[in-house]
C-alpha cells in the first residue's frame, strides 16, 4: 500500500510543484527557459516511463524503444549539422508551413515501415507528433520540433550506445 | 501484434486497420492543413518617384535617450501617424543586465523635439507573457504590416550569451503607445537558441513579413524568415552560410529582386557583405564582398524614393570611430560616400558611433538613428530641400 500511494503520490507531488508560480512564472518555467521545449516523442517517452513507474501499463522494450532511436538518431544526424549553417540547403525550413509536404513525403514511408514492422512506440509518436502539429499543440510551427529534439537525441545517442556495448560484452 | 502470426486472428486484423487509418489520417490531416503558400513571393516596392537625384544633405542633430539608464544600444525607429517618428532602443544599468529594458520615446516633427522616453517592454512582462524564464532582452526592431498594426520585435535570453538567444514579439495597435502580450517565434531546432534580430523588415505583396534574422550559435550567417499575419513562420531561407556574417539589412529593390547587406565578422577582406536574389528571396547569390569597409560592425541601408539605395557605415576596417553614410545609383552594386556624420560632442578621438538604423520619412526627410558611445541614442534628420526634392 505504502508503494503503491508513493508511486502515485510522487509523481502527483512533482507535478504540482512544476506549477507553482515564482516571481510570476512557474517552476516548470525556469526549465522551459534553460532546457528548451520537448518533442513529443519525449514526452510520449517520458510519459510511458512516469506510466510504467507507477505501475501502468509498460509502452516500451528494447525492440520498440530500439525503432524509436533508429528515426530519431537518422532525423538529428540529417537535420542539426545543415541547420548550424554548413550549407544553403536547410532541412529545418522543410518543417514550416510552406515546405512541410516535403517533410510529410518523407515521414509516410517511415510510419508504413513502422505498421509494417509492428514498431507501435514509433508508430504512436510519428501519429501524435502529427496530430500535435494538426493542432498546434506546441509553441513552435515546425514538425521537426514535434517529432525530435537534442534532449531526445542525447538521452537515446547514449542509449543506443550503452545497448550494443551491453550486447558487445555479453556476446565475447 | 498486428504482424505475422498475429494478423490471422480477427483482433490483429482489426488492430492493423485501425492503426493504418489512424496514421493515415494524420498524415492527410496535416497535409490537408498546411496551405502550400506561393512558392515565389514578391516583395512590396513603392516605384521610384520621378524626382531627381539626391544633392548634398545637410541636417541637424538630436539626442533622443535620457541620462538614465547609463547604458543604451541598437535603436529602431518607424513613422506613426502625424508624420512623427517612433523610436525603440534597449536601456539598463549595462548590456545585459537584468535590468535592461526596450525603451520608447516620439519625435514630433512640427516641434522637431523629441518626447520623453517611457518603457515599452520589460524582461519580467516577457517572463510572464511566455510562461518561461527571461535573463536578458536585447535588440528591438520595428515593423508595420499591411492591416497597420506595429510589430515590435526584440531578442531574449534565457540561457548563456547572445548565442542562446531567441525572437519575441508584441503587438500595437495604438501606433506602440500600448503593446499586447509577448509571444515567441521559433527559429532553431536547437532549443530555439541562437536567432538575433537586428535589421528592418520587409513586407511581402501578400502580406507576409520578411523579418531578417542571423544565428550566432557555432555558425554566424543570416535568414530572411516569412510571417503570416497571424505571426506564425511560413517559411525560412539562407542568406548567407558559413560563420563570418551577421546582421543582414534586406533593400527591395523590384517584385522578386532584392539585396542584402551583412555585417562582417570574421570574413577576409574586411568589407560590408552583400548577396542577391532575383527570385523573390527563394534563393540568394554567395556572399561578395562591396567596396565599404567594415570593423565587424552592424550597417544600416535604404531604397530610398527616388530609386537610390543608401547605406549608414563605418568606414573603418578596426573601430566604429566614424560613421558614414553612402548612396548607390546602381541597386547597391557601387557607391559613393556623402556625408561623414557629426556627432552630438563633434568628432572626438576614441568614440563609437554605432548600429545605424535610417528611415525615410513620409516628407522625404531622411532619419539616421545611432548610439553613441552606447551612452546615448542619437537622431539625425536630413531635410528633404537638401536632397532636392520637391
Amino acid at each position: 500500500m505504502a508503494t503503491w500511494s508513493m508511486r502515485v503520490l510522487l509523481p502527483a507531488a512533482v507535478l504540482a510543484l512544476l506549477f507553482l508560480p515564482v516571481e510570476g512564472v512557474p517552476v516548470a518555467g525556469y526549465a522551459r527557459g534553460l532546457a528548451g521545449d520537448l518533442s513529443v516523442t519525449s514526452l510520449l517517452l517520458l510519459g510511458s516511463f512516469v506510466l510504467s513507474f507507477a505501475s501502468g501499463p509498460k509502452l516500451h522494450d528494447r525492440r520498440e524503444l530500439g525503432a524509436v532511436a533508429a528515426f530519431v538518431l537518422a532525423g538529428a544526424a540529417f537535420l542539426y549539422p545543415m541547420a548550424l549553417g554548413l550549407t544553403s540547403f536547410d532541412p529545418y525550413a522543410l518543417g514550416y508551413s510552406v515546405r512541410v509536404r516535403v517533410l510529410l513525403l518523407g515521414l509516410a514511408p517511415v510510419a508504413l515501415c513502422a505498421w509494417f514492422r509492428g514498431r507501435l512506440l514509433l508508430l504512436l509518436s510519428i501519429l501524435l507528433a502529427l496530430a500535435a502539429f494538426r493542432f498546434d499543440l506546441l509553441e513552435s510551427r515546425n514538425l521537426w520540433d514535434y517529432l525530435l529534439d537534442p534532449w531526445l537525441t542525447v538521452v537515446l545517442l547514449a542509449w543506443t550506445g550503452f545497448t550494443i556495448f551491453g550486447r558487445l560484452s555479453k556476446s565475447r | 501484434m498486428y504482424t505475422g502470426a498475429s494478423m490471422r486472428s480477427l483482433e490483429g486484423r482489426a488492430w492493423a486497420v485501425v492503426s493504418l487509418a489512424a496514421v493515415a489520417s494524420a498524415f492527410l490531416a496535416a497535409y490537408v492543413n498546411e496551405a502550400p503558400g506561393s512558392f515565389v513571393p514578391a516583395f512590396e516596392v513603392a516605384p521610384a518617384s520621378a524626382s531627381s537625384p539626391g544633392g548634398e544633405l545637410h541636417g541637424e542633430t538630436r539626442v533622443v535617450s535620457s541620462e538614465s539608464p547609463p547604458s543604451v544600444h541598437s535603436a529602431t525607429a518607424i513613422e506613426i501617424t502625424g508624420g512623427r517618428i517612433r523610436a525603440f532602443w534597449y536601456g539598463g544599468s549595462r548590456e545585459g543586465a537584468p535590468d535592461v529594458a526596450i525603451y520608447s520615446a516620439v519625435f514630433d516633427p512640427s516641434s522637431s523635439s523629441w518626447g520623453p522616453q517611457e518603457i515599452a517592454t520589460t524582461r519580467e512582462e516577457t517572463a510572464r507573457d511566455l510562461g518561461r524564464y527571461i535573463k536578458k532582452l536585447g535588440n528591438p526592431v520595428v515593423a508595420r504590416d499591411a492591416r497597420g498594426r506595429l510589430w515590435l520585435f526584440y531578442v531574449s535570453v534565457s540561457l548563456g550569451g547572445w548565442s542562446g538567444s531567441s525572437v519575441n514579439y508584441r503587438l500595437s495597435e495604438d501606433e506602440g503607445a500600448s503593446f499586447g502580450p509577448a509571444r515567441r517565434i521559433v527559429s532553431s531546432p536547437f532549443l530555439n537558441l541562437g536567432t538575433l534580430v537586428r535589421g528592418p523588415v520587409v513586407p511581402f505583396e501578400d502580406g507576409a513579413l520578411g523579418l531578417p534574422v542571423y544565428h550566432e550559435l557555432v555558425g554566424k550567417f543570416g535568414e530572411l524568415l516569412r510571417l503570416s499575419p497571424g505571426g506564425e513562420v511560413l517559411d525560412k531561407t539562407r542568406l548567407s552560410t558559413g560563420r563570418s556574417s551577421l546582421q543582414p539589412a534586406v533593400v527591395p529593390l523590384g517584385p522578386l529582386e532584392a539585396v542584402a547587406f551583412l555585417r562582417s565578422s570574421g570574413f577576409s577582406p574586411r568589407r560590408v557583405l552583400s548577396v542577391r536574389t532575383e527570385d523573390g528571396g527563394r534563393t540568394w547569390s554567395d556572399l561578395a564582398p562591396t567596396e565599404l569597409r567594415n570593423p565587424d560592425a552592424s550597417v544600416a541601408a535604404l531604397r530610398t524614393r527616388n530609386g537610390e539605395v543608401l547605406i549608414a557605415f563605418n568606414d573603418s576596417e578596426v573601430d566604429r570611430g566614424n560613421l558614414k553614410l553612402a548612396v548607390s545609383r546602381d541597386g547597391g552594386r557601387s557607391f559613393s560616400i556623402v556625408l561623414t556624420v557629426e556627432p552630438p560632442g563633434g568628432n572626438a578621438p576614441s568614440q563609437e558611433l554605432a548600429y545605424p538604423w535610417l528611415l525615410e520619412s513620409s516628407d522625404g526627410a531622411i532619419h539616421l538613428l545611432y548610439s553613441w558611445n552606447r551612452r546615448r541614442i542619437v537622431h539625425a534628420r536630413y531635410h528633404p530641400a537638401a536632397r532636392g526634392l520637391p
